[in-house]
């Protein structure tokens, strides 16, 4: 984002002597700013996004301070007296030192007492996820219209494969009647350095024709399902980045699944692009909120060992669309739509082929056999999200 | 010269900086404790000193606000500052239990900071012998991180 040379208050909400805490505006948008720190020659400050709606909020008591600046991107603004600007730089949340917060429940007045952080990051201030692209061509002010519906395409899709898999595993759902059951809310686009946010997805009920075909769908296992999903989405991450930073991805088809990396190969930063830095922000397993910033340079590498998976003839990976029992096969659908007949060709009369229906994102191995019409793999080993499925 | 304020009680001297108009004419003679943030020890004169008086910019329309000093008058209201504000942990707070001849003070001024007080002294008050620490700089321990 590119400031005024000032960042005079339009409203101050604690004086002290100077103002302390006051909401800036910067072109069309509002910014809440807290000082940090005092510096010899400047004033160091926090500075969110903001809207009236979070202000009304705050001075109201229902939301506290450090949800208001807790936010995934703010910025640290040294200021003179005056409020000009002498040095901002853009930082995600994990970069600001935890001491320049307010303290966790405190309101705006001491009258507010005690607030929830939590709840209030949960509903209002946070999103359930960010992604962010940062490049020379997304920070001008201007965005190209095929970038930003390039941008917004590709992390939908990588969005859906990522929340797809949740679904899938509450009921057999075709790819339409996915589309039509998963909804992830986003947050208005923040353009100029393209941040998308999303709320926590939704499973819409099924309309009333598809009732009759659907089994009930329990939306609270759903709910939990896609919190899950999330969450072990950006544990992967966080692994595939540290992996492809040490330039040891192929370590990561040991034992992790490949939801992750088929979505994140599809967003990861190449060399030459509008973007070279992708940063993505959600809640890990371990309940805090990451950002993990992945430049053009990993990026290259989640690609490449991605491609290199898929196109490899001896594995796939994919998602199961048809099963045929009798004659021990199934077509898995690759992320290009690309269709492989998978032979299990030593039956094992433990394992039940029907269970694979609805399967997503698994990863088959075996002997490729390229064929006119569609490629055959005489199968050796299935694994899923949670291990080996089966082996010959 | 002087500014001089006279109210029914006594007669305030204050520093030829203010505007004609300033303090207010809704400010009260100031008693009981007030606290004070300061940056380092001794407590001194300068202490006192008003954003004007240190050579700062007064913002327009904030010209007797900025001949005063901000003050605390309630031991919630500085712990609450010390929650919000990273910088107020490092300061000392001093503490002292002053007298309508010390100056006038103006509470609510604002309907958005209903704690904030303007403190306007006399210039003849030995303020910086009337101050006592209060509280020491919070440890500069890291608050946990996350909401």
């Amino acid at each position: 984002m590119m400031f005024d040379k000032t960042m005079v208050p339009s409203e101050i909400l604690y004086y002290f002597n100077e103002p302390q805490l006051f909401v800036t505006k910067q072109g069309s948008r509002s910014l809440l700013v807290i000082k940090v720190a005092e510096h010899d020659n400047a004033n160091e400050y926090l500075a969110v996004p903001t809207s009236e709606n979070d202000i009304a909020k705050l001075k109201g008591g229902t939301i506290s301070l450090r949800s208001a600046f807790f936010q995934p991107w703010c910025w640290l603004v040294k200021m003179d007296d005056e409020f000009g600007i002498r040095d901002s730089r853009e930082v995600s949340a994990n970069e600001v030192p935890p001491r320049y917060f307010p303290t966790a429940g405190v309101g705006l007045y001491p009258h507010h007492g005690r607030i929830s952080d939590q709840t209030v990051t949960d509903t209002v201030t946070q999103p359930f996820m960010t992604f962010k692209f940062e490049g020379k061509n997304l920070s001008e002010g201007t965005i190209s219209f095929s970038t930003f519906v390039t941008l917004i395409s590709e992390t939908y899709s990588s969005l859906h494969k990522v929340f797809s898999s949740a679904v899938g595993s509450i009921g057999s759902f075709s790819e339409v009647q996915l589309n039509r059951m998963l909804q992830i809310p986003m947050r208005e686009t923040k353009l100029a350095s393209l941040s998308i946010e999303i709320e926590h997805p939704l499973i819409r009920p099924p309309s009333r024709r598809a009732k009759q075909r659907f089994v009930a769908i329990d939306r609270e296992a759903a709910h939990e399902g896609l919190t899950a999903a999330s969450q072990s989405f950006i544990d992967a991450v966080q692994k595939i980045d540290s992996l492809a930073r040490l330039n040891d991805l192929e370590q990561y088809f040991s034992y992790n699944p490949t939801t992750a990396l088929a979505a994140l190969a599809q967003l990861a930063p190449p060399e030459s692009a509008a973007y070279e830095i992708l940063k993505i922000g959600g809640t890990a397993s371990n309940g805090q909120f990451t950002t993990i910033t992945v430049d053009a340079k990993s990026g290259k590498r989640i690609r490449d060992v991605y491609k290199q998976a898929v196109r490899s003839g001896d594995q796939k990976i994919g998602n199961v669309v048809e099963i045929n029992k009798p004659s021990n096969t199934f077509i898995l659908e690759d992320f290009i739509g690309r269709k492989t007949t998978c032979v299990v060709s030593a039956p094992n009369f433990d394992f039940d082929i029907n269970s694979l229906a609805g399967q997503r994102n698994i990863r088959v191995f075996g002997q490729f056999e390229k064929r006119k019409m569609r490629d055959k793999l005489y199968l050796e080993k299935i694994e899923s999200e949670y291990g080996i499925v089966w082996s010959k | 010269m002087s500014n001089e304020n006279n109210d029914s009680n006594s007669k305030y001297v204050f520093g030829p900086h203010l505007p004609g108009d300033c303090p207010p004419t809704d400010a009260i003679p100031v008693t009981g404790a007030v606290f004070l943030g300061v940056p380092g020890l001794p407590i001194t004169e300068s202490h006192f000193r008003s954003y004007k008086e240190k050579g700062k910019k007064v913002r327009k329309g904030k010209e007797c606000e900025g001949c005063s000093i901000s003050v605390w008058t309630s031991e919630e209201a500085v712990e609450h500052a010390r929650e919000v504000f990273s910088h107020m942990k490092d300061w000392y707070i001093a503490r002292a239990e002053l007298d309508r001849a010390d100056g006038v003070i103006l509470k609510t001024p604002s309907t958005n900071q209903p704690l904030h007080c303007s403190f306007w002294r006399d210039v003849r008050a030995q303020l910086e012998t009337k101050f006592s620490i209060w509280a020491s700089p919070q440890a500069s321990a890291e608050a946990v991180r996350g909401p």
